[in-house]
């Protein structure tokens, strides 16, 4: 077990992650235990862990308020004596990766500590990003679990709160620069003992945040999870079959995986995959660059993100590395790992290269509320890019999909409920209708879920109303061409209007960026999915007009834009948008963008690009301008050799706009962005 | 003479259990899935025989006929049902579509939720190019905030006839709080487009059919609604119609899925779905609550391709509390629970070899070509084919002879695969022996842990052709200690239907702020409260006296979804009282949501200082039906007349053994078995390991015991 302290070795840029967040050596028990489970007693009581950990997210979801567990951003892990992910259910997969940096922490640092301990019945509180934590908004708790006295496992339950009493609501302020702006920052702290929870502690908490009543139901929904864990950990398992068993079924879990994910690596071929992105950022108005360079050799993967632009205090889009590789499992555990167990085991061949100084290793201090969803989402899709290429010649071709969205745009909200309770946080709605990216034989889905957490829901707009104080003007409805084109195109995102209902006003804002320049490159020829902007109406006639039954209300946004029938003061801007007052009758617009697409438009069935006409995803304009079909507008009948014609014909375009590789390098390296977009960005081409 | 006949038909089979005074006898003939009617008409003759009257005889005999039937869900899964158009608020056209975006995992094992690269969306039922928006708004305190217009209604049904619509369905946002816009829709097709002009096109709106909070659900409720109506209508007029020409002239009474029984008057489509197994749960429950002693209740039911599972807790059955779904629509419906993983006799073996594990189900090999020991064909073992090789089962008295089973070939398969794995044939057999009782193990563990439940303080009632064969080996793995095989464990279903009563449960949303946050204050305005219990009692009281019962023949049940503050999801528990009288009265609700909220989670999760808030209201009515009373079968026979001799069977820690082989049918009661035993019946195979005893008792229930 590697004596580690996170905080300090990581304040002092020493932190080996390599020996923290995936698997160490066996224990002499686990060595000594595991060769005992046969087969069949390893399938069956492996799936019990997971079915374990499945009824305490019921139960957290059941019993929890913030609006983050409906987004799905929440796990259930199972860790070993020495804090080694064994098995979990998710939610996401970023936080059962992470949960082992916090474990490590509390046994290195407290275990021996006197003032502290580890103890039967401790509950410990966490959101601290620099310990593992991915923002400070993730709260985990996490409780050992003894037997007759000996520490024989851990359980770690998270889910993203709505406030952490950073300088705006909501916990994701594109206003910070610091971490000192970001509210709580709780290095592991009992707030429970003797398996209840410490009413000084939990008064602290809720007299932290802007919402306290969700603090204290979500810290007593983490707290029951915890509890069910651990009571059915010792009685269906450990009283079962004997602590030995059940010390060596978790580490078995690791062992296979590990055996299992190495050979699937094998099996492909061996080479260098790179993706590169860049991302606009609103504020300041600048460019970053994100490069991700995949290494495939024998038996192991390296992730490489050497060419990555550097760190900035201009913002809070910086991330931590352990939470770029704990990202990197939403891709794997979701694509190419599915149907591996989630547990460290599956993580063992795969090596990071993260450049300290990066965006994605920031410093200390550095602010990284937004982070994880701006440039972090962007590395995500960037490794998914890369392994969607490697995996296109291999026997799982069928994985080699084009990525989910980027970017869904985190929507932040506080003030006043209609039932006149203080109310901040994250909304789910934007992040759980976003597209999949189109497939090699298929489209993606339309509004799927979160990228993040594909499990999520896309709540009710009813619930979504009798919650906060919202009217929607329009939401549940496909926005036409919000996705990427091709072959096989992205699914389908939607995009809302709302405006504040039965209060006077609200605060609303929005941390995304990636408006000016599409970051989620489709696969093979496949289109990238449109850059929304940041849309909203103030000082508008919309009252008069819902009063009037008006014909000129909109229903989408390209009615909204295209007419501008309501009255008042239009503003389009970038995503990241600080907070502001909007007041009752005016309406602000948040997107939940498409996925991007998989090979050339061209190559779409003409009959599939008709069906998407009369469900209103795909306009007329596309249809014959994009995909060059040509059809009878009333009937949608394809006049097949028409629409062949017409795609020779553009063909035949494409080769003439088309120019040999070199003469191309050699144009394209003369161009260079204005300088007042680079100051972020690094030397230019390469930060 | 009082005879009751009660059908139930399944996948595989349509069971008949007659009840004739305090007798009873039973039948089973293969499912006719197309024509339902044929296969139940033939297992009604079938059982009349046993009686020596004829089946018109029968007929005119009887009291009444209860029926469950999965038709509804056939015509689901073929889609079936007519063109219908939706008909909801503009801005909100995809709801259905959107399916809450994680649409594509809705019915879905785990297992096949997890390859994302895969996931796909169900195939709608009703495209969008039938659905439309309608330019009105109403907001969350039940306030117009669009108007809706007439012109607006008018345009868009037109629409939809011009598209050949067969059927409106209705659901507007808010419309369960205010269903003014919805009854609006509904005047202007009635007034524009009459009889004479549409002809009989049904108008169906969510604020009738499910008047409770969220649209995607409500809309899949009444869309299902809309969709299945037909064609179980026309199904259960027609089976009316047989039966009267033979005879019987009182009404057909349906199994609901909400544990009770209805005119087809009173039966939506919805109601049917998945009601055989409720029925069988049901039957539980009349024996826990009469017959055996019990509290809580494993009901298992192996088959040939299923496992499906119900449960009893503290003697009642309990409701879907999370997503109840049919097919892969979320739906909102009162329905019991029950839970149905792909793991019966037919399940295939298979290695996966990245992972190097035996992997059994959920694929099937079906009824065709079926297990390899089938002889029609199967190349893939399966759990049939290791028990047969295992000796559990007796390969010339399979159906009681009716089958007989190649166990040379089923020996094949397993070598075949076990050459991959390297394990030898018998001991592969035994190793898919124990995974699929693991897998339904774990499926057992899943639905009584998700209820907050310890598996240990249940017994299990072994249904089904393979339950008695492997409960013993499920059971190990929960352990629980006490399994029972009833006589008629193989029609449980039907049983259970004979022992339903009538029952109506209507529900709405209103929420209602029971105990204020932080100042604890309490409700002071009875009236909404009370309000609701009325409007929803009268619902239910017309349709019981629809049914020829007066309001004194009912028992009423007021359950409750509540939530702590902001919470996202509403508990449902029974309310102490119908009505709010004063201060005493919501104290009592308060402590009863309190108590149930600790039972089901841990009391360290409840909340009161967060505030209580009611969101729905469920009101049951009951009316009791005379019920048949099991009777002691006491069966005095010698201990030899029910052994049939020994055959090799293979114990999991002394190999194959000489084993003892029983007739259950000639087992005198009182008698006790000590493992290692077969017992053999002709629809079931019991398997008594080395650690339980079985013994019969005067019902001649067979109870099988885990030895101290």
């Amino acid at each position: 077990m590697p004596k580690i302290n996170v905080t300090s070795e990581y304040r002092k840029g020493q932190i080996n992650l390599g020996e923290v967040w995936k698997a160490g050596y066996p224990s002499e028990k686990e060595t000594a235990y595991t060769p005992f489970i046969d087969n069949g007693d390893f399938e069956i009581y492996s799936r019990k862990l997971e079915l374990i950990c499945f009824e305490a997210r019921q139960i957290l979801s059941k019993m929890g308020t913030t609006q983050m567990l409906q987004s799905g951003d929440v796990i259930v892990g199972i860790y070993t004596a020495a804090g080694d992910l064994s098995c979990a259910v998710v939610g996401t997969h970023l936080h059962v990766v992470c949960a082992q940096i916090i474990i490590k922490y509390i046994i290195s640092k407290y275990q021996d500590e006197p003032s502290v301990g580890i103890k039967d019945g401790d509950l410990f509180f966490v959101n601290e990003a620099l310990l593992g934590g991915v923002h400070n908004p993730d709260i985990l708790m996490i409780m050992p679990i003894f037997h007759d006295g000996e520490l024989i496992a851990w359980t770690a339950v998270a889910v993203h709160e709505g406030d952490t009493g950073s300088i705006d609501p909501g916990g994701m302020t594109p206003r910070a620069r610091t971490r000192y702006d970001e509210g709580l920052h709780i290095s592991p702290i009992k707030v429970g003992e003797n398996f209840r929870l410490k009413k000084d502690i939990v008064d602290f908490l809720e007299n932290s945040v802007r919402n306290p009543r969700q603090m204290t139901i979500d810290l007593k929904a983490r707290a029951t999870s915890c509890m069910r864990v651990r009571k059915r950990i010792l009685e269906e398992v450990v009283e079962t079959k004997g602590n030995h068993f059940f010390i060596g079924l978790l580490r078995k879990n690791i062992d296979v995986a590990a055996e299992a994910a190495r050979n699937k690596i094998a099996s492909l071929n061996d080479g260098t995959y790179r993706t590169v992105i860049f991302l606009d950022i609103g504020i300041p108005k600048s460019l970053l660059k994100i490069t991700v360079t995949v290494y495939k050799k024998g038996d192991e993967i390296t992730f490489d993100f050497n060419g990555t632009s550097p760190e900035n205090r201009e913002g809070p889009w910086n991330t931590f590395a352990h939470g770029i590789i704990a990202g990197s499992a939403v891709y794997l555990f979701q694509y190419f790992l599915f149907n591996l167990p989630n547990c460290s085991g599956s993580m063992v061949p795969f090596k990071y290269v993260i450049p300290e100084g990066t965006l994605i290793n920031a410093s200390e201090d550095a602010a990284v509320s937004v982070g994880i969803i701006t440039v972090g989402h962007v590395v995500f899709y960037g490794i998914h890019h890369a392994m969607s290429k490697m995996l296109f010649s291999s026997p799982y071709r069928e994985l080699a999909c084009a990525g989910w969205v980027i970017p869904a745009p985190p929507w932040l909200y506080g003030g006043l409920d209609q039932w006149g309770f203080p109310t901040a946080g994250l909304c789910a709605d934007q992040l759980n209708a976003t597209g999949l990216g189109g497939r090699p034989d298929m489209d993606g889905p339309d509004a799927a879920g979160f990228n993040f957490c594909p499990s999520g829901i896309f709540p009710d707009a009813e619930f979504q109303e009798l919650q906060l104080p919202f009217l929607y003007l329009f939401r549940n409805r496909y926005m036409s061409d919000n996705h990427g084109f091709g072959k096989y195109r992205g699914g389908s995102g939607v995009m809302f209007a709302v405006s504040p209902h039965n209060v006077d006003s609200l605060f609303f804002a929005s941390a995304q960026g990636g408006q000016k320049i599409p970051c989620n490159s489709g696969l093979f020829g496949g289109y990238a999915t449109i850059t929304p902007p940041g849309i909203q109406i103030t000082a508008s006639n919309l009252r008069t007009l819902l009063a009037n039954s008006d014909e000129g209300i909109p229903y989408d946004v390209h009615e909204l834009l295209g007419e501008k029938r309501i009255e008042g003061h239009y503003t389009l801007e970038s995503l990241m948008r600080l907070f502001r007052q909007i007041n009752s009758g005016d309406l602000f617009l948040m997107p939940s963008p498409g996925g991007a697409s998989y090979g050339d438009v061209l190559e779409r069935d003409p009959e599939l690009v008709m069906a998407d006409l009369r469900k209103n995803i795909t306009t007329p304009w596309v249809a014959q301008n994009v995909y060059k079909v040509v059809y009878d507008p009333v009937t949608l009948r394809v006049d097949r050799e028409a629409t062949d014609r017409a795609r020779r014909a553009e063909r035949e375009n494409r080769r003439k706009r088309g120019k040999p590789y070199h003469e191309f390098v050699k144009e394209w390296s003369q161009r260079k962005p204005p300088e007042e977009i680079l100051t972020l960005y690094g030397s230019w081409p390469n930060p | 003479m009082r005879i009751t006949i009660n059908v139930d038909i399944g996948r595989t089979f349509t069971d008949c259990f007659v009840t004739i005074d305090n007798e009873f006898i039973w039948a089973k003939e293969p499912t006719t899935h197309h024509n339902l009617s044929l296969g139940f008409l033939q297992a009604i003759r079938k059982a009349a025989e046993q009686t020596g009257l004829s089946l018109g005889d029968m007929l005119k005999k009887t009291a009444v006929i209860r029926y469950a039937t999965t038709l509804g869900m056939n015509a689901l899964l073929e889609r079936s049902g007519p063109r219908l158009g939706l008909i909801t608020t503009a801005g909100f056209e995809d709801t259905i579509f959107i399916g809450k975006g994680s649409q594509w995992s809705h019915g879905l094992p785990l297992e096949e939720q997890k390859n994302i690269a895969r996931v796909q969306k169900p195939e709608p039922l009703i495209p969008r190019h039938m659905t439309v928006g309608l330019r009105e708004r109403i907001d969350c305190m039940g306030n117009v905030i669009i108007p809706l217009k007439e012109e607006e209604i008018i345009d868009k049904i037109q629409y939809l006839v011009d598209q050949g619509c067969e059927g409106f369905v209705v659901a507007l946002l808010w419309s369960f709080f205010n269903p003014i816009h919805e009854h609006l829709v509904k005047k202007v097709i009635e007034t524009k487009y009459p009889h004479y002009f549409l002809g009989n096109i049904p108008v169906v709106l969510s604020s009738e059919v499910r008047p409770k909070l969220g649209e995607y659900a409500r809309t899949m409720t009444t869309i299902l609604t809309a969709y299945l109506q037909k064609s179980l209508h026309e199904h259960l007029v027609a089976l009316g119609d047989d039966l009267r020409d033979l005879g019987y002239k009182l009404p057909t009474l349906v199994v609901h899925n909400t544990g009770g029984i209805a005119k087809i008057s009173r039966t939506k489509a919805l109601d049917t779905c998945n009601a055989g197994p409720v029925a069988g749960l049901h039957g539980a429950h009349y024996l826990v609550n009469n017959n055996y002693d019990l509290n809580n209740v494993i009901v298992a039911d192996m088959g040939g391709t299923s496992f499906d599972l119900g449960l009893i807790v503290n003697r009642n059955l309990k409701y879907v509390p999370f997503n109840p779904t049919i097919d892969r629509w979320w739906v909102d419906l009162s329905m019991i629970e029950t839970a149905s993983i792909g793991a019966g006799g037919n399940s295939i073996a298979s290695y996966r070899a990245d992972m190097n594990i035996l992997e059994v189900g959920p694929r099937s090999a079906g009824s065709r070509p079926g297990s390899v020991c089938y002889d029609q064909g199967g190349e893939e073992p399966t759990v049939t084919d290791a028990d047969l090789v295992l000796g559990y089962l007796n390969p010339e008295y399979y159906l009681g002879g009716r089958k007989k089973l190649n166990i040379a070939k089923a020996y094949q398969a397993l070598k075949k695969l076990g050459w991959e794995m390297g394990a030898e044939p018998e001991e592969l057999a035994l190793m898919i022996k124990n995974v699929i009782d693991g897998h339904m193990g774990n499926e057992i563990f899943k639905e009584t842990a998700l209820r907050g439940r310890d598996t240990r303080d249940f017994v299990i009632f072994a249904c089904g052709g393979a339950g008695p064969t492997h409960a013993c080996g499920f059971a190990e793995n929960v352990g629980v200690r006490q399994i029972y095989v009833f006589p008629f464990a193989s029609v449980f279903c039907a049983f259970g239907s004979s022992m339903m009563d009538v029952v109506h449960i209507y529900e709405r949303s209103k929420h209602i702020i029971l105990q204020e946050a932080f100042s604890g204050q309490l409700l002071d305005d009875f009236h909404e409260f009370n309000e609701t219990v009325t409007e929803l009692q009268k619902k239910v009281l017309r349709d019981i006296r629809s049914e020829g019962f007066s309001e004194q023949d009912a028992f009423f049940v007021l359950d409750l979804e509540a939530r702590y503050g902001t919470q996202l999801y509403f508990s449902r528990f029974t309310s102490p009282v119908l009505y709010i009288n004063n201060e005493d009265d919501i104290k009592k609700i308060v402590n009863s949501f309190n108590r149930a909220y600790g039972e089901a989670y841990d009391p360290i999760g409840a909340y009161p200082e967060g505030g209580i808030e009611i969101e729905t209201f469920i009101l049951k009515a009951v009316v009791a039906m005379p019920k048949y009373s099991l009777k002691k079968r006491i069966l005095e026979a010698s201990f030899d007349a029910a052994y049939k001799g020994t055959r090799k069977v293979c114990w999991d820690s002394m190999g194959y053994i000489d084993t003892p082989v029983y007739n259950f049918n000639l087992l005198g009661s009182g008698y006790q078995i000590k493992g290692p035993a077969v017992i053999e019946a002709a629809d079931t195979t019991v398997v008594i390991p080395q650690s339980y005893t079985f013994s019969m008792d005067e019902l001649r229930c067979g109870l099988i015991t885990k030895n101290a």
